[in-house]
């Protein structure tokens, strides 16, 4: 034993060395391909957030005048009251709705079961496709909107191209492609508790609304703030709606963080300010994340101490 | 719930779930029926006025579906958006799955600092870093290729996060009598562990594929050439010609509609798992 161990064979040490390598030579491409397309862009952002193309190409550091011009201009208050009323709003819509959703649909009928199929086909639709399909239904003159509304013996109202509106208009389309998602993962949620608790709850002499908030709810936290804190992030960066229905406008009443960053830099090619944008932006990414971190530890210490940062794809 | 068993109960239960069915299907029927119209004339007629025309065409034709393929050639974006979607979920799943396998199954300098750094890169949502990637990808040089829109939806913390996590819950005790029967990491890789991990293949597939589909602003802007076009670009663009062609361009979002949801219904139960096992604790 000790001869072999002790020998500097060079096949052991080959090996040794091959051993030791795998894991890399695994992880390489991984490597590679996040460090470049996916985190290097970060700090790419934050970094040039810092420094002003000026005349002629040439580079500047600046500092934080990038910030302070952003800060200074009028509009920008309005992009981020915007963008947090929709994500809030949106997100409080669809969450309550898919829970509702979820409950409804967690039966074992066949009857409910072709249901859930049925409600989960917005899920496979891209963003672009649902705001085509309710485009025309919104438009004032031709919609179907406005004439269910005059069947219904009301006034027709200018949709997209009111500033009172419009964003509300966008809420709806974003929450009918949103809910059935999110309700997917609250009906797993659902799913997974165990009827006996029911049974047990039954024998306390629980009703249907007992039932719910002290047993149903309670049991569905884990999925209910994965569920939020995911939706509040895919909403907070809301863009398709946007770029293809009001273009930011009537009078900046949809103009999102997200699409003045788009905006300042492929319309106007004022890169500095749209990577302010996109800094600040990944700030409350991270913010967010980071809550979620915190409550998924705090609240369940039980099942081990790996917090998981996550949102969906 | 599932024994709430009274009558009233469960008739006014049917009628909720066939009342929210119809609002979801509502458009999309909408959009299917609008695409068999003879021309956009008829859609307008009956928008406008109700009647039972509004929700049955009086007339029936493939016609424009036949127009989009010949006259606007809309089998590019679709070839596009399949040969992008089967690229990336084929280079994702080798990409991901081996460095998953590497966090699950070995011990090297620096695991956790990396891990978290796989984390935290997907903590910013990709759509955010689109901007800057539009530079880093220009600076390449391959902006305005397929590899433009493959290559950065490649990598991804979040499916490394799920595989590792499955191949964590295979037995050492398995990939150690390989190792003694002369199986190298290779053969290890693709003939032990990877026909243990079907249901985790597909749901980590899914959800790749369902980025690819969902990604807007990025195959927006990084290829622009008419003939990369993925059909999300290119129906964005429909909608923003002056001329707005709505029989064509509801033929052609019912068959954007119609193919990613024959690939996810079957497989939703797949795709449930994945994200729920990368996104909750169990």
């Amino acid at each position: 034993m000790k001869q072999i161990t002790g020998a500097k064979s060079p096949g052991i040490q080959w090996y040794k060395l091959k051993q030791a390598a795998t894991p890399f030579v695994l992880l390489l491409p991984s490597i590679i391909l996040i460090g470049i397309f996916k985190i290097y862009p970060i700090f790419y952002a934050f970094i040039s957030s810092f420094f002003k193309n000026g005349k002629g190409g040439q580079i500047s550091f600046v500092f934080i005048q990038n910030y302070l011009n952003l800060f200074g201009e009028a509009t920008f208050s309005k992009s981020v009251w915007v963008t947090l009323k929709f994500c809030f709003v949106t997100t409080a819509i669809q969450v309550v709705l898919a829970v509702i959703l979820a409950l409804f649909l967690n039966r074992t009928s066949k009857f409910v079961q072709f249901c859930r199929t049925l409600i989960y086909i917005p899920v496979a639709i891209n963003m672009v496709i649902a705001c085509t399909v309710w485009n025309m239904f919104f438009s004032e003159s031709t919609g179907l909107a406005n004439t269910f509304l005059e069947a219904l013996g009301l006034s027709s109202q200018p949709w997209l191209t009111s500033p009172q509106n419009a964003l509300w208009v966008l809420m709806f389309i974003c929450c009918w492609k949103g809910i059935s998602y999110w309700m997917m993962f609250l009906l797993a949620g659902l799913q997974n508790i165990n009827d006996s608790v029911y049974e047990a709850g039954k024998l306390d002499g629980t009703n249907f609304f007992t039932q719910l908030f002290c047993i149903t709810l309670p049991m569905l936290k884990n999925s209910m703030l994965f569920v939020v804190v995911s939706d509040t992030l895919i909403n907070m960066f809301m863009f398709a709606p946007v770029y293809l229905l009001t273009n930011g406008g009537p009078s900046k009443s949809t103009d999102t963080l997200m699409y003045e960053a788009y905006r300042s830099a492929f319309s106007y090619s004022n890169y500095s300010r749209s990577y302010v944008l996109v800094t600040i932006m990944m700030l409350m990414a991270i913010v967010i994340a980071g809550i979620q971190f915190f409550l998924m530890r705090e609240k369940d210490p039980a099942s081990g101490n790996r917090g998981k940062k996550v949102r969906t794809i | 719930m599932k024994q709430s068993g009274s009558k009233v109960f469960n008739a006014i239960h049917y009628i909720v779930l066939v009342i929210l069915v119809v609002f979801v299907l509502f458009p999309i029927f909408f959009a299917m029926i609008n695409s068999v119209r003879f021309q956009d004339a008829e859609i307008y007629t009956y928008t406008q006025k109700l009647s039972l025309h509004t929700f049955l065409p009086e007339t029936f034709t493939m016609k424009h579906y036949f127009r989009l393929f010949a006259e606007n050639h809309f089998w590019m974006p679709l070839l596009n958006s399949a040969i992008v979607s089967v690229a990336t979920v084929v280079f994702g799943f080798l990409v991901n799955g081996l460095a998953g396998f590497a966090f699950a199954k070995y011990d090297f300098k620096g695991k956790n600092v990396l891990f978290f750094l796989f984390l935290f890169s997907f903590m910013v949502p990709f759509e955010v870093i689109s901007i800057p990637l539009y530079k880093i990808c220009g600076g390449m040089g391959i902006l305005n290729s397929r590899a433009a829109l493959i290559l950065p939806m490649i990598g991804h913390g979040m499916i490394v996060f799920l595989y590792r996590q499955f191949f964590h819950d295979i037995p050492d005790a398995l990939l150690e009598s390989a190792r003694i029967d002369g199986a190298g990491t290779a053969r290890i890789f693709f003939q032990l562990i990877v026909p243990l991990s079907k249901p985790v293949i597909i749901s980590a597939s899914l959800m790749m594929f369902i980025q690819q589909w969902d990604a807007f602003i990025w195959p927006m802007v990084a290829a622009s050439d008419s003939n990369l076009k993925v059909i999300q670009v290119a129906i964005s663009e429909f909608v923003g010609e002056t001329y707005t062609d709505w029989t064509l361009i509801y033929a052609a979002t019912a068959i954007a509609i119609i193919i990613p949801a024959l690939i996810l219904l079957p497989l939703q139960k797949y795709y449930i798992q994945g994200v729920s096992s990368a996104g909750l604790k169990e």
